[in-house]
């Protein structure tokens, strides 16, 4: 960590400071590459042979009086450019962290933290069209998180973003209008280690969230959105588990602003998850997602294309700087499609520098 | 320092080169973050916050005849592209820079020079669309900086051979060859106390000239562009004022002449405020004169600096319109690396 006393601002705004400056050190740069090979069952395919590039650089710095702040630009495959995050951290005040909308804020970060030996149950090499809870965290927002309270990792965490929708604008810069459908959008998150000072409790893990996405008056299309997530995981020994619940009412309402009157109002999914540690290098895990439609705006009764049910088995090997996985992953009812129904096995060998 | 004892090409041409190549060192990364909250009055600006994300990957080594090579490679925000330079330092003669497009050479290195404690007058969030000095620097430019001069004198000649469209050509590649603007060349010229013998005091002029084709319809010559300023720093206090011209050797605004000033104070180590004013007039078409106003401070606090800025801004774009006259602040959180 850099101790610095002055920061120049000459490589971000090229004008001459008046105060002399410094730089609080160099950015470091962490990544890796993953190569994927996917067969889709009977689908065909092409290609199925995958190479994600993904990279970050990292800075880290302290105040004078001892805060600690830290950097990270973010870019996806193919030098894709994904978000910008600064972290404040204020001690016992909290952190404020400021995010161009990677998702890593708000109920976002909650969206599925089922235990899994690899990745999520609906991200590992079929596209399932389940909805997930974003909140703010997609939007360019600020978060405040609380210190963490005891040694447990129980934190609140409130995040806001000005302008749902609205991400990656640039310093000096506005974005967005205030004439979409959309207006500000809070968060809040709250993470809760209830170990009450037992052994075979320092496992447990709960979390819950809500969010609130104002509806805007000049775009009045629909009522305010809400989302919500809880769950719980609990980790014993080598073995984890967890289940969540999530939801969402989108605002659309026939009753009050004139939508088609067949239209779903609200999203509903569940989910679970046990993985196992076998030993130091070896993991496998089972996880399933289930996401369903769950309200109407009329008294329309039809079930068809209401549920996507996805389950993937997975199996991971990590072996010094690479790790070799296997998802053999199962969908039903894909994009809410009634009858499309797709399987994957994905092999991965990833790096990480 | 890295020391070579070849130069390998792989790196530049990705092929295998029958010659064994040694890398000159790692690049390093620079960079930064910079975020704002900008409010406008009588502006619907929906989201005000931004965040800026600037990097550049650095290298540099040394040839075995004594020669400093130097590499920058520059990203804006959003990890766009923005350009590539080399610089060649041959002992005796002098730095040659090669530069893609970046904005910092030529004539353009001198558009607004006077003292701020963070960004232009103009530049804070809030611009004013002031046609301002740029030579040729837009295009792929070679400048030399000699060193034969006399001490305290900085002498820098940039030269283009097509100043519009040819920015960012890859290597093995050529491009601009259409528009208007053809070749161009910059000199400017930089004096220190060293020189004139006034301590604090720095002395800067500059010139350009482009060629410009008489396909454009409403080419009349060729475009010609002027600067001259001083700075002067004493105690806590650095004060400036500049001037430019340019002839645009087209029909319609046949002319832009520029002004600004600013004042600068260190109220102590970590406390800077400021004053910045930049006005331009036009010839040729009688539009209005959009000017800039803007007072900021900066504080720096171990690894951060925050800014405010409050940024008038009349006559924008050269506009007689009512929306044309804006106010703004502008608080930032920057950090650097």
């Amino acid at each position: 960590m850099n101790k610095l006393t002055k920061v120049g601002c000459s490589a971000l705004c090229g004008s001459l400071a008046a105060i002399a400056s410094a730089n609080a050190g160099t950015l470091s740069v962490t990544g890796g590459a993953d190569m994927t090979w996917i067969s889709n069952g009977t689908a065909v395919t092409g290609n199925p042979l995958g190479m994600g590039s993904n990279y970050t650089l990292n800075g880290a710095g302290e105040l004078d009086n001892g805060w600690a702040f830290s950097l990270a630009i973010a870019n996806g495959n193919l030098r894709a450019y994904s978000a910008t995050v600064i972290n404040l951290d204020m001690g016992m005040l909290g952190s404020i962290n400021f995010n161009s909308g990677n998702s890593g804020n708000g109920i976002a970060a909650i969206d599925d933290k089922m235990p899994t030996a690899w990745e999520e149950t609906w991200g590992a090499g079929v596209s399932t069209g389940v909805r997930l809870p974003l909140g703010s965290g997609s939007s360019q927002n600020i978060q405040w998180k609380s210190p963490a309270y005891g040694d447990n990792g129980t934190y609140i965490a409130l995040t806001h973003a000005h302008d749902y929708g609205s991400a990656d604008i640039n310093d000096k810069a506005t974005g967005s209008t205030e004439g979409d459908s959309a207006d500000s959008s809070t968060d809040i998150v709250l993470n809760i280690n209830p170990s009450l000072g037992t052994e075979i409790l320092s496992g447990l893990n709960i979390f819950g969230g809500a969010s609130q996405i104002k509806a805007n008056a000049v775009g009045a299309t629909r009522d305010d959105i809400y989302e919500g997530v809880a769950g719980v995981t609990y980790d014993i020994g080598p073995l984890s588990l967890g289940a969540q619940w999530s939801a969402d009412y989108t605002g659309i309402d026939a009753e009050h602003k004139g939508h088609a009157s067949n239209v779903y109002n609200l999203y509903k999914a569940v989910a679970y998850g046990v993985a196992f540690n076998v030993n130091d290098d070896l993991s496998v895990s089972y996880g399933r997602w289930t996401a369903r439609k769950a309200g109407k705006t009329s008294t329309t009764t039809s079930t068809t294309n209401a549920e996507i049910d996805v389950t993937s088995a997975q199996i991971a090997y990590t072996m010094g700087g690479a790790s070799i996985r296997i998802a053999d992953t199962d969908a039903e009812d894909v994009s809410w499609s009634d009858g499309n129904n797709q399987s994957a096995t994905t092999i991965s060998l990833g790096l990480a520098f | 320092m890295n020391k070579l004892n070849k130069i390998g090409v792989s790196a530049l041409c990705g092929s295998l080169a029958a010659i064994s190549a040694v890398n000159a060192g790692e690049l390093t990364v620079t960079g930064g973050a910079d975020m704002t909250w900008m409010s406008q009055d009588d502006s619907v600006t929906g989201n005000p916050l931004g965040i800026g994300s600037n990097y550049g990957l650095s290298g540099s080594g040394e040839l075995d005849n004594g020669w400093s090579v130097a590499l920058s490679i520059a990203m804006t925000n959003a990890n766009a592209y923005s350009n590539t330079s080399i610089t060649v330092g041959v002992p005796g003669v002098g730095d040659i820079l090669f530069n893609q497009g970046g904005s910092g050479t030529g004539i353009q290195r001198l558009d607004d020079v006077t003292p701020t404690v963070w960004e232009e007058a103009d530049g804070a969030g809030l611009s004013a669309t002031i046609n301002k000095i740029s030579g040729g620097s837009a295009g792929a430019t070679i400048e030399i900086k000699p060193e034969a001069v006399p001490d305290g004198l900085t002498a820098r000649f940039a030269y283009t051979a097509d100043a519009d469209g040819s920015s960012s050509t890859s290597d093995k590649g050529t491009g601009g060859d259409s528009g208007v603007a053809g070749a161009g060349w910059d000199l400017t010229l930089e004096a220190s106390d060293a020189l004139h013998g006034m301590a604090g005091l720095t002395v800067y002029a500059g010139m350009a000239n482009v060629d410009q084709y008489a396909n454009g319809a409403a080419t009349t010559g060729d475009r010609e562009e002027y600067v001259w300023g001083a700075k002067y720093a004493i105690g806590g206090f650095t004060v400036g004022y500049q001037k430019s011209n340019e002839e645009t050797g087209v029909t319609g605004t046949t002319e832009y002449d520029n002004t600004a000033y600013g004042i600068t104070f260190n109220v102590n180590d970590n406390l800077s405020i400021g004053y910045g004013h930049v006005e331009s007039d036009e010839s040729g078409q009688g539009l209005e004169s959009p000017e800039a106003n803007t007072f900021s401070a900066a504080y720096t606090m171990g690894g951060a600096t925050f800014r405010i800025a409050d940024i008038s801004v009349d006559n924008q774009g050269y506009s007689a319109a009512t929306t044309a006259d804006l106010d703004s602040r502008v608080v930032s959180l920057g950090l650097a690396f």
